[in-house]
């Protein structure tokens, strides 16, 4: 255990001594802080506009007033989702992708490997490391996000909202590990940490980007009569085409997750935590799968490397 | 002169060996194809769903009838755009990169260097050789968007539409363009490791994802699926007159959007494919009028960051 | 110390090392000459149990490279071919993590200790990438020394250096034979190098061991030739050609 703490420890340094990696966690931190009072103040903005709507419908003579929007406290946390899927996971890749190949183009594998250690103490101790940083990263972000919550927002949250909150920092926790893990296996295959850089984020922007829109382009758009107006609104909604896209992106699956968590759904909002995880436990399962193969991927492939 | 072709030769021929480089240009071309493939599904089962809703609404006595979805697959397909801007960007960065880097690694600089040429004609050449790869790259997605537009869309392509496209690639070569000298840029004033690769990413994601994010974290309407305003029941002159108030509001979050070149991109694009309604009437001389700030956005700073690569270029010892 | 017996590693159908037996005694400096892809780096791997063997075996003071790795790799110093340390951490903490690896209790101290010996103190806490090549091979050595190695292999540890620190490794590595008796395994193909220091030597190409003794019997048996090059030449030229006419002068 020592020596994987020693490996682990070393990371952790390693990670805060590199500018571009502190650039990029300073980038989420900030973004992650600041969607607080974004979303705060678009909130706000947001209920002066129902007043202003309701007196501009009154001053119209109409008598059927729209119903003022719910706000759960949670959702105004909502951008955080996309902060941890976009940044959060170019974090992860930032962290990890020349974890092994920059040791290689530096020579230092070949002193490590002649330390007696085991191969997966390596592994592990390298997994620890990463694992400290991102859980570090997230918990900042949690301690300054319910601080700066109840200062700008005023609201207060209940013990079943915390809960949804800290379940949801889990959900991140794994989101962004798998993207570690990731980086860690293709770190593992490539000699080049350039290139290994940017196959990563070529995966990226495949897994958080080109299949999510894939799938959106193949909602479908209903229309929808408003019961107060009258008028049509298309909604989205989904196909078998657009679900069977979505299972191919871990990202599709933590903002599915994330939005129900922090309140976005408003049916899903006053659920029981238990029940909401009941009906995401597909998104869940999608979202489980891709780092757990990783993990296996990253274990086989430096294991039997040695021979 | 001559000096000049051969270096800009020499450019073109080594990212067309550069395996990386056409992985990504492979894929950027397959999904222009699957982005309009998918389009053209969507656009018939569009109609399919808005004349179900018609008739619904017929049987409801309702005379105030949604107008007809576009036809055009690319309309529909918002995807195309983000794809070209997403990975055509990173693309263009590789490029930058890879101009510089690779040279400076080899120690290839150095022995062009020490032949008889000036400073300003390696740097010309680099330009010019990438610039032309660019322009290419626009070139081969346009070839195979019109192609496919017409076989498997079953768009006949009116000339108006056709100038359209051109404009659009013609803006999509400019973004590019600017990220390719923001890569080379950068990677010129850092000579330490990949530092450069990584700092141009975060430049890049600054730009492409957060400043819109923020923009559209900012965006009242965004808030509420279907959108905000017309879940109140407002139409579009009540919507005008309530966003009114907001002015400052407002102009800020089109500020924060506007410092992003993406975004500049995005708007001259989604009205040049008629992505965002109300440009349908317009030629694409007149978006171009229209939409000149967008343009200039991309410009501009293409001009500056240029001139700073030459001065950098030229001043530097080490290169 | 160093026993090899029908060492050999294939890789797809070509032998980078081929059916290698020797051995290297307690406190020797054994050189192991060869030119550019005659096998010696991928010797020193299996020996430091980097790489497996596809046959043969070795062992370090009587352990087995394979079966006992770990407790080999616990007796040993490695130096690889241009390895450039973590360049963002200090030279202490460098030190620290691999020390921390091997294992060394009270590494702290330790590390104190090996610097001054090394006359690095002053240099502790600056980041390895301010390093001169020379001083950054130093610190690759220190690494080495950290938990009292009974055996040091050093692969090119003098490539690319000065000729004044290519000077400096040379006492260093002297200095600490004759301090601690370590063993020394020194991977070269610098033939001044291995007359100044070694005291045994085994010349390898294209994978086979061309031949090795200690160097004063080599000199004996080879007494017609001016100098160890001519020497080196003369066996290199016999493996190549069948006789000894091309190399020999």
């Amino acid at each position: 255990m020592g020596k994987i703490l020693s490996i682990a420890s070393k990371e952790i340094k390693t990670a805060f001594k590199d500018k571009a990696f502190l650039a990029v966690a300073l980038l989420f931190l900030l973004l992650s802080i600041l969607s607080v009072y974004i979303g705060s103040a678009t909130k706000n903005a947001e209920i002066t506009a129902y007043q202003d709507i309701v007196n501009l419908l009154k001053s119209q003579g109409a008598t059927s007033i729209p119903a003022e929007p719910k706000i759960f406290p949670l959702s105004i946390l909502k951008n955080i989702i996309n902060y941890v899927a976009v940044i959060g996971s170019i974090v992860a890749i930032f962290l990890g992708f020349n974890s092994f190949s920059e040791e290689r183009e530096e020579g230092t594998i070949k002193l490590l490997l002649s330390r007696p250690i085991y191969r997966d103490q390596l592994i592990n101790g390298k997994l620890f490391g990463g694992a400290f940083v991102i859980a570090g990263l997230l918990i900042i972000t949690l301690v300054f996000n319910c601080f700066l919550f109840t200062v700008v927002s005023g609201m207060n949250i209940n013990f079943a909202e915390f809960s949804r909150l800290t379940v949801f920092f889990v959900f991140a926790f794994y989101y962004m590990i798998s993207f570690y893990l990731a980086s860690l296996f293709v770190s593992l295959k490539s000699q080049n940490s350039t290139f290994a850089f940017l196959l990563m984020l070529i995966i990226w922007m495949g897994v958080s980007y080109v299949i999510p829109q894939l799938a959106e382009s193949q909602k479908n758009y209903v229309y929808v009569l408003n019961n107060i107006s009258q008028t049509m609104n298309q909604m989205p909604q989904d196909t078998l085409i657009s679900k069977t896209i979505e299972i191919f992106s871990p990202t599709v699956q933590f903002k599915n997750i994330g939005r129900d968590l922090l309140q976005v759904v408003p049916e899903h909002a006053q659920l029981s935590l238990f029940t909401l995880l009941k009906l995401n436990l597909r998104s869940i399962i999608y979202l489980l799968v891709p780092g757990l193969f990783m993990l296996f991927g990253s274990y086989n492939s430096f294991l039997k490397e040695g021979n | 002169m001559s000096e000049m072709i051969v270096i800009a030769r020499k450019e073109i021929k080594d990212s067309l060996n550069n395996k990386f480089f056409l992985s990504i240009l492979i894929l950027l071309l397959i999904l222009t194809i699957v982005s309009i493939v998918l389009g053209t599904l969507q656009v018939h089962s569009q109609i399919a769903q808005y004349n179900r809703s018609i008739e619904f609404l017929k049987s409801m006595g309702k005379t105030n009838l949604p107008p007809m979805p576009s036809l055009n697959p690319l309309s529909v397909s918002k995807s195309f755009v983000n794809y070209v801007a997403m990975i055509g960007a990173l693309l263009a960065i590789v490029l930058g990169n890879y101009a510089v880097s690779k040279e400076r690694k080899n120690g290839t600089f150095k022995l062009i260097l020490s032949r008889s040429i000036y400073r300003d004609q390696l740097i010309n050449g680099k330009l010019g050789g990438n610039l032309l790869l660019l322009a290419l790259i626009n070139f081969a997605i346009a070839a195979v968007t019109i192609i496919f537009l017409t076989a498997l869309g079953g768009v006949s392509l009116s000339q108006a539409d056709l100038i359209r496209l051109i404009f659009f690639f013609a803006a999509s070569f400019l973004y590019m363009a600017l990220f390719f000298i923001i890569s080379l840029f950068v990677t010129l004033l850092l000579p330490y490791k990949n530092y450069a690769l990584l700092t141009v990413i975060i430049i890049w994601l600054v730009f492409a994802f957060i400043f819109p994010q923020i923009g559209d974290t900012m965006d009242m309407d965004n808030q509420l699926p279907g959108g905000f305003f017309a879940s109140m029941g407002l139409n579009r002159a009540q919507e005008k007159q309530i966003v009114n108030k907001f002015k400052f509001y407002e102009t800020l979050r089109n500020g924060i959007e506007e410092l992003s070149p993406t975004k500049h991109f995005e708007r001259i694009s989604f009205a040049l494919l008629g992505v965002k309604p109300g440009f349908k009437n317009n030629t694409a001389w007149e978006i171009a009028n229209l939409k000149w700030l967008n343009l200039a956005g991309l410009l501009v700073p293409n001009i500056i960051l240029s001139m700073l690569s030459y001065l950098v270029f030229l001043r530097r010892e080490n290169l | 110390m160093l026993v090899i017996n029908s060492l050999t590693k294939n890789y797809d159908g070509f032998t980078a090392v081929d059916n290698l037996s020797f051995k290297v005694g307690e406190g020797e400096i054994f050189g192991f000459l060869g030119h550019n892809g005659a096998g010696k780096t991928t010797t020193i791997s299996m020996l430091v149990s980097l790489i497996r063997p596809s046959s043969g075996s070795a062992e370090i003071a009587g352990y087995d490279v394979v079966k006992d790795n770990l407790k080999v790799r616990s007796m040993l110093g490695y130096l690889p071919e241009n390895v450039n340390l973590y360049s963002n951490l200090t030279a202490f903490e460098n030190l620290y993590f691999f020390g921390s690896l091997s294992g060394v209790e009270n590494v702290e101290k330790r590390i104190n200790e090996v610097l001054k010996d090394l006359e690095m103190n002053s240099w502790k806490d600056t980041k390895v990438r301010e390093f001169s090549k020379g001083m950054r091979q130093r610190i690759g050595i220190a690494q080495a020394l950290l938990h009292k190695p009974r055996i040091l292999f050093l692969d090119e540890p003098t490539s690319g250096l000065d000729p004044q620190g290519t000077k400096s490794i040379r006492d260093l590595l002297l200095y600490i034979n004759n301090k601690w008796n370590t063993t020394i395994f020194l991977n070269t193909h610098l033939l001044s190098e291995v007359k100044k220091i070694c005291s045994s030597i085994g010349i390898i190409s294209h994978g086979q061991l061309l031949m090795t003794d200690s160097l004063i019997n080599i000199k004996k048996k080879f007494g017609s030739e001016k100098s160890l090059e001519d020497i080196y030449f003369r066996i290199e030229g016999d493996q190549n050609n069948g006789e000894n006419t091309v190399y020999s002068i």
